[in-house]
């Protein structure tokens, strides 16, 4: 077990605590993001929303917005000149709307202007008749056949199963059945940059993006369709992006392609910046889940059936809710053998805000129902939570609920054993049972564990590249498809290169992703970009390596095996050359200073008419220990103590790492105790950080970290994932606590003060800013 | 109307053009966009800007409400070398990701260690409640913040 | 907003000449006017006078029986004021736990009272320490309790040409408390919130304050609490039936930040944990 530092550390760079990459230009102001980018003679975009969550246009005049002066562009869908919509599974979301609206965040109109109050201004003169639908707010409504409908072909968006072995005789051989419903609330990105582009047209007609993008090549897709441009007219540059989560994909696509019509159309560089507002308005969520869990077990303990069925929020449009919820599907039953499983899992439209790809993609809301059903089976049964997971969980060789046999060392117990020790488990666990019953503080502890997949799975196409640059001077430039998008992509790519051809990272400049220089890497999701780039660049440099280390090898009269390329030089013996050496020689020679590394994953398989298959290569595995301090008088919950433990299967950056962790607790925290994106009829009831409100420096407990190197052959130097499930099992370690600690169960998201009191949530506000005054009279 | 008043440093005239906030004059006009903007509403600490010395919302001000003062924002706390241990620290411990919420963190931090040199952990939480941080979980942001105190500390023994 | 312009006087005569014109907005911090500007829609946005540059009105000052604090007084020099600390420790814990850092070096009191929410933060204990606004305009002068000032959500007698120059409050020493509840730990608007000035003399309660914020259209005053305090020596079972009654007395509704229920019960739970603290001290 490797706490803190791993080690036995072999490696040079590997594993260490290297500063990012890209620090430095962050700490002095000096990096640019999305909106930091401007141009000469650039306009302003704006939009204009729909006001009604579902309703059909009628008629659209831009008459008086396009008469004042200074407006170069009001667009609407006639003006589109290629696809009016897009979308990566399901091609439907529109870039401006037509017949009919979804919900609030839809547009209706876009407008360029020389300054952005005059295109606020044009977005006010423009006259849109609407003739309102019913709205369609509730997913398990969606779903009957007297709902009104979202999308003409239904409002199933997407349904997935898993059926192994019988249900029924998994039941007959229960000797406790129980039956519990759990749900989990809609959740914002809340990534503190909101949406930026700036759109330039390009001198061979085509367009360049530069923004806030996640996934440069599915935007690039979706302008190129809806411009009716080749693929390669259209270039996307990720500026340095200010965190997302999952959630800068099909919300910059649709500003994007807004963006670059209004440059195509006016011949000027556009630039389009989200409000707070607008991004919390049109930008989307992760869904929220309604989860009936039916579970059997036998008097020792021992889960013999589970049956899942689960609603899911889509919204308005599909974005990724069919591969959100497919992997929902597979995990559904927790990291544990259940020998009978039924699950199905639906998906509806409705006409709230769209949900789509949120860092778990998933998971949260699972683990949160598995995790909190774990403990209340333990309680019926006497057991401690502890006893009764270990009794389940899966171990080398077993079978997951997809029928997929686990060849890998599975370091679940390890993971739980790490957590129950280092937390002193059980002992306060069973003293927190009987506290004095004076003081209105009340302590609670509780575990949550989680297996995850890595990368996409059976989702998709799985594949990434990178790109090595080596320069004369022992420089080195590195790209790659996937983003950085906060995590430390960056970094931990660079820190391969440097390990493989024994550069000091310093050495390396990493350049943003751009469409023109790297082939398609698919989504930076899944948390996928340590395994997959990580894979890359190991193949790139290996590529490089190999075609230099011969000219290393003839400089230095030896055989290219007795090479160590190690701090910047090639060293055989005791006689070496630098890099820069090396890299000036091979240049003379004519030898290709470039590689690109390419890695496909592993293959997967599914079936989906019974959900079964070797659904993901590989699996990660955690545990989460969460002791909280509750104040029964008020609801107040404080988490007073954090220990994560993570199977990452080698730690590639120490500091990136713990801070992929700290992170994921903290947005674990936000989702267990706070954070809820109220609507209303589709209307959403808040719009900005007063009142959506995240884990403050002040709300976070001591964390401690416990990394597992499992391993694993197939990941760069072993290393797998840890983005993801950092985040989510530690909700239900929040709640498991609160539970210990109050003798009650709660199971809706989020704990909030009122919750634990009075069981029941915060109305969202009819009379909202009653409290806070609205427009001091004057 | 005019303003003057002091940035990072230097002294600048400047014509206002009417109702413009702070933010807006910082990054539009003067090109220090290394103050960002996340909610326009005081609310993430994002835009923050040293006004006086002091830690301040520069979307919540008025530019025409600096005339007379002085303002030191990144641009101006990554010049000045009294700084170099927070920028550092921020750096090494791993206190940056996306670091879109850095720069008000580092101004915040700043004001902090000007005025107290030994903060405890719970000071640095009360210094930065008000930068909102959604990478980080905050824990590495305490832990650069105290080394950085460390080092102003072993450097003036 | 870019076609506005804004007056910014040096001083009180200025301003109050300024002040003379209608439609005209008052800043003084800016932490609740520049957020209307930000949420505010509908346009054209009226001139602005800024008061920041008025220095005479940034001062807090010791007179025999008086503390003056002027209205462009902030909350961090609230928080960190001896003479606050002495006489209004109510007023400086408040200051203190209000918003962030940043906010609390913009944040004035003058912007707090006129602002007029109530779930102001000063609001309360101003109301508890018996304190009296100066309102001035070019030709008037008049004085009033606080609790007369406001009539509800950002509603007051506050008239169009006037402006708060001063806010006073007694040197009396008194003991008291502020508490509040928010959401999360830091940066938080009040849920609920109470405020309570009491004076004891060998156990009994001769006179007592007690104001609620967040749970009525205005702050209030909790008056059958402070009927049955009166003249009581203080007890568990005094604090009881007075948190009992508070509570009852308080007409909270639901909105973003909270619901009624929770808000009536959190009123008892505040005003019995300060009371109780109290009595544990004596
Ligand atoms: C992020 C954030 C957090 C906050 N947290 C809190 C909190 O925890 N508790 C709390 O109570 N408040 C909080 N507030 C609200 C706000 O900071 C306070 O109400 C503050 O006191 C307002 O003062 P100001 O000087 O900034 O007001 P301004 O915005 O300048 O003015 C507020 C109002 O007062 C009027 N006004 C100001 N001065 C005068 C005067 N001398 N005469 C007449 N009218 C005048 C203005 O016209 C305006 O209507 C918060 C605000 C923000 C943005
Ligand atoms: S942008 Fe100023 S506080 Fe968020
Ligand atoms: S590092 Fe991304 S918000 Fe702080």
């Amino acid at each position: 077990m490797a706490k803190e530092n791993p080690q036995g550390n072999k490696f040079n760079v590997i594993g260490k605590a290297s500063p990012r990459v890209d620090a430095i230009d962050k700490v002095t102001g000096r990096a640019r993001y999305g909106a930091d980018h401007s141009r000469t003679g650039q306009l302003y975009g704006a939009v204009l929303n729909s006001p009604y969550p579902h309703a059909i246009i009628k008629s659209i005049n831009t008459e008086r917005a396009r008469a004042l002066d200074g407006i170069r562009a009001v667009l609407t869908h006639a003006d589109i000149p290629g696809a009016k919509s897009f979308g990566g599974i399901v091609p439907h979301q529109m870039v401006l709307c037509s017949g009919k609206v979804r919900y609030v965040g839809d547009a209706v109109a876009i407008v360029a202007a020389e300054t952005p109050e005059l295109a606020d201004k044009a977005i006010e003169l423009i006259e849109v008749e609407y003739s309102p639908c019913p709205v369609v707010s509730d997913p398990e409504q969606a779903l009957s056949p007297s709902s009104p409908l979202v999308h003409e072909d239904g409002n199933l968006c997407a349904h997935h199963k898993v059926r192994k072995g019988d249900i029924e005789t998994g039941f007959k051989n229960s000797d406790f059945v129980i039956e519990h419903e759990y749900t989990t609330q809609k959740v914002e990105h809340a990534y503190i940059e909101p949406e930026a582009v700036l759109a330039e047209p390009g001198e061979n007609g085509g367009v360049t993006i530069t923004g806030s993008v996640q996934n440069l090549y599915s935007i690039r897709r979706a302008v190129a369709s809806v411009l009716n441009l080749p693929l390669n007219r259209v270039r996307v540059i990720q500026a340095t992006l200010g965190g997302s989560f999952g959630g800068k994909d099909e919300a910059m696509s649709a500003i994007c392609c807004r963006a670059a019509l209004l440059a195509l159309t006016t011949g000027r560089p556009v630039k389009m910046v989200n409000t707070r507002e607008q991004s919390m308005r049109e930008s989307y969520k992760r869904h929220p889940y309604k989860m009936r869990y039916k579970v059997g077990v036998s008097n020792d303990g021992i889960l013999q059936a589970m049956e899942i069925k689960i609603i899911a929020d889509a919204g308005a449009y599909a974005a990724t809710s069919q591969f959100v919820t497919w992997r929902s599907v597979v995990q559904a039953t927790g990291p544990y053998v259940v020998p009978h499983v039924k699950t199905d899992i639906y998906a509806a439209y409705t006409n709230n805000c769209y949900t789509g790809a949120m860092r778990g993609f998933g998971s949260p809301q699972i683990c949160f129902a598995v995790e909190s059903l774990m403990d209340e089976l333990a309680a019926q049964l006497g057991l401690d939570p502890f006893e009764m997971r270990l009794r389940n969980t899966l171990k080398d060789g077993s079978i997951t609920a997809t029928g997929q046999k686990l060849t890998h060392r599975v370091t679940l117990d390890e993971a739980l054993r790490n957590v129950t020790s280092a937390g002193g488990f059980k002992a306060k666990w069973l003293a927190n049972r009987e506290q004095d019953s004076a003081s209105p503080i009340k302590k609670g502890i509780g575990i949550s564990c989680s297996y995850r997949g890595v990368s996409l799975g059976a989702e998709g196409a799985d594949a990434a590249g990178v790109g090595i640059s080596l320069q004369t001077d022992g420089s080195a430039v590195v790209t790659c498809g996937l983003v950085d998008m906060g995590q430390g992509a960056a970094t931990t790519i660079s820190l391969v290169v440097a390990e493989e051809l024994g550069l000091s990272s310093d050495k390396i400049v990493f350049l943003n992703a751009d469409t023109t220089v790297m082939p398609d890497s698919g989504p930076t999701v899944a948390s996928r970009t340590s395994f997959m780039a990580g894979n890359a660049a190991r193949v790139g440099s290996t590529i490089l390596k190999d075609r230099i280390a011969p000219v290393a090898a003839d400089m230095l009269k030896c055989k290219a095996s007795a090479l160590v390329f190690c701090h910047d030089f090639i060293s055989a013996g005791s006689s070496r050359i630098t890099l820069a050496q090396l890299a000036a020689e091979c240049f003379r020679r004519g030898i290709s200073l470039s590689a690109h590394g390419w890695y496909k994953s592993p293959k997967t398989t599914w079936r989906e008419e019974d959900g079964t298959g070797d659904a993901y290569f590989t699996f990660v595995y955690g545990a989460n220990l969460a002791e909280v301090e509750v104040d029964i008088h008020t609801g107040r919950v404080i988490v007073t103590k954090f220990i994560s433990c993570h199977d990452v299967g080698k730690v590639l950056n120490i500091n990136g790492a713990k801070g992929q962790v700290y992170g994921g607790v903290a947005m674990g925290m936000g989702y267990a105790l706070l954070e809820a994106y109220a609507e209303e009829d589709g209307q959403p009831k808040l719009g900005n950080f007063d009142e959506y409100l995240l884990p403050t420096i002040c709300d976070m407990p001591q964390t401690e970290v416990i990394f597992l190197e499992g391993d694993d052959p197939l990941g760069p130097y072993g290393a797998k994932a840890l983005g993801e499930p950092a985040n989510e099992i530690a909700a239900p370690a929040i709640a498991n606590a609160v539970a210990n600690a109050t003798g009650r169960r709660v199971r809706e998201l989020p704990l909030t003060l009122e919750r634990v009191l009075l069981g029941k949530n915060l109305i969202p506000g009819r009379e909202r800013g009653s409290a806070m005054a609205k427009g001091a009279e004057s | 109307m005019k303003v003057r008043f002091k940035l990072n440093g230097k002294f600048v005239m400047l014509d206002l053009p009417g109702v413009e906030r702070l933010i807006d004059l910082l990054r539009e006009r003067l090109d220090l966009v290394g103050t960002k903007e996340g909610c326009g509403k005081g609310e993430c600490g994002a835009c923050t800007v040293l006004l006086d010395g002091k830690p301040v919302c520069s979307c919540l001000m008025l530019a025409s409400q600096i005339a007379g003062h002085e303002i030191v924002t990144i641009e101006g706390v990554a010049a000045d070398n009294r700084y170099a241990h927070i920028l550092n620290a921020f750096e090494e411990t791993g206190a940056v990701q996306c670091g879109y919420c850095s720069p008000g963190m580092i101004v915040s931090a700043a004001a902090l260690l000007a005025r107290n040199r030994h903060p405890s952990d719970n000071e640095i939480k009360r210094a930065l409640a008000g930068n909102l941080c959604r990478c980080t979980g905050y824990s590495k942001i305490i832990e650069a913040v105290s080394r950085a105190a460390e080092r102003v500390a072993q450097e003036r023994k | 907003m870019k076609e506005q312009d804004t007056i910014n006087p040096s001083s009180l005569r200025q301003a109050l000449a300024a002040k003379a014109r209608p439609n005209l907005v008052v800043v003084a911090g800016g932490t609740d006017i520049l957020v209307q500007l930000h949420d505010r829609v509908d346009r054209p946005w009226p001139k602005l006078l800024v008061l920041d540059g008025i220095k005479a009105l940034g001062k807090i000052t010791l007179h025999d029986d008086f503390v003056t604090i002027g209205p462009n007084v902030t909350f961090s020099e609230i928080e960190s004021s001896p003479i606050i600390g002495k006489y209004a420790p109510q007023l400086a814990q408040a200051a203190s736990v209000a918003g962030s850092v940043q906010i609390r070096n913009r944040a004035t009191i003058g912007g707090n009272v006129a602002n007029a929410s109530p779930a102001g933060d000063l609001i309360p204990p101003l109301y508890v320490l018996g304190a009296t606004l100066e309102l001035l305009s070019v030709r008037t002068k008049r004085s009033m309790p606080i609790e007369k000032f406001f009539v509800g959500p950002g509603k007051t007698v506050l008239k169009s040409n006037e402006l708060i120059t001063a806010i006073r409050i007694s040197k009396v020493k008194r003991i008291g408390f502020f508490l509040r509840l928010g959401t999360r730990q830091a940066l938080a608007i009040s849920k609920v919130s109470v405020a309570a000035a009491l004076m004891i003399k060998s156990g009994i309660i001769l006179d007592v304050k007690i104001a609620l914020g967040a749970v009525a259209p205005t702050v209030i005053r909790a008056g059958v609490a402070e009927e049955l305090l009166r003249g009581n020596r203080l007890d568990a079972k005094l604090i009881d039936h007075a948190a009992e009654a508070a509570s009852k007395e308080a007409r909270p509704i639901d909105d973003i930040r909270s619901v009624a229920a929770y808000r009536k019960e959190m009123v008892g739970i505040l005003l019995k944990r300060g009371l109780t603290k109290i009595l544990e001290s004596m």
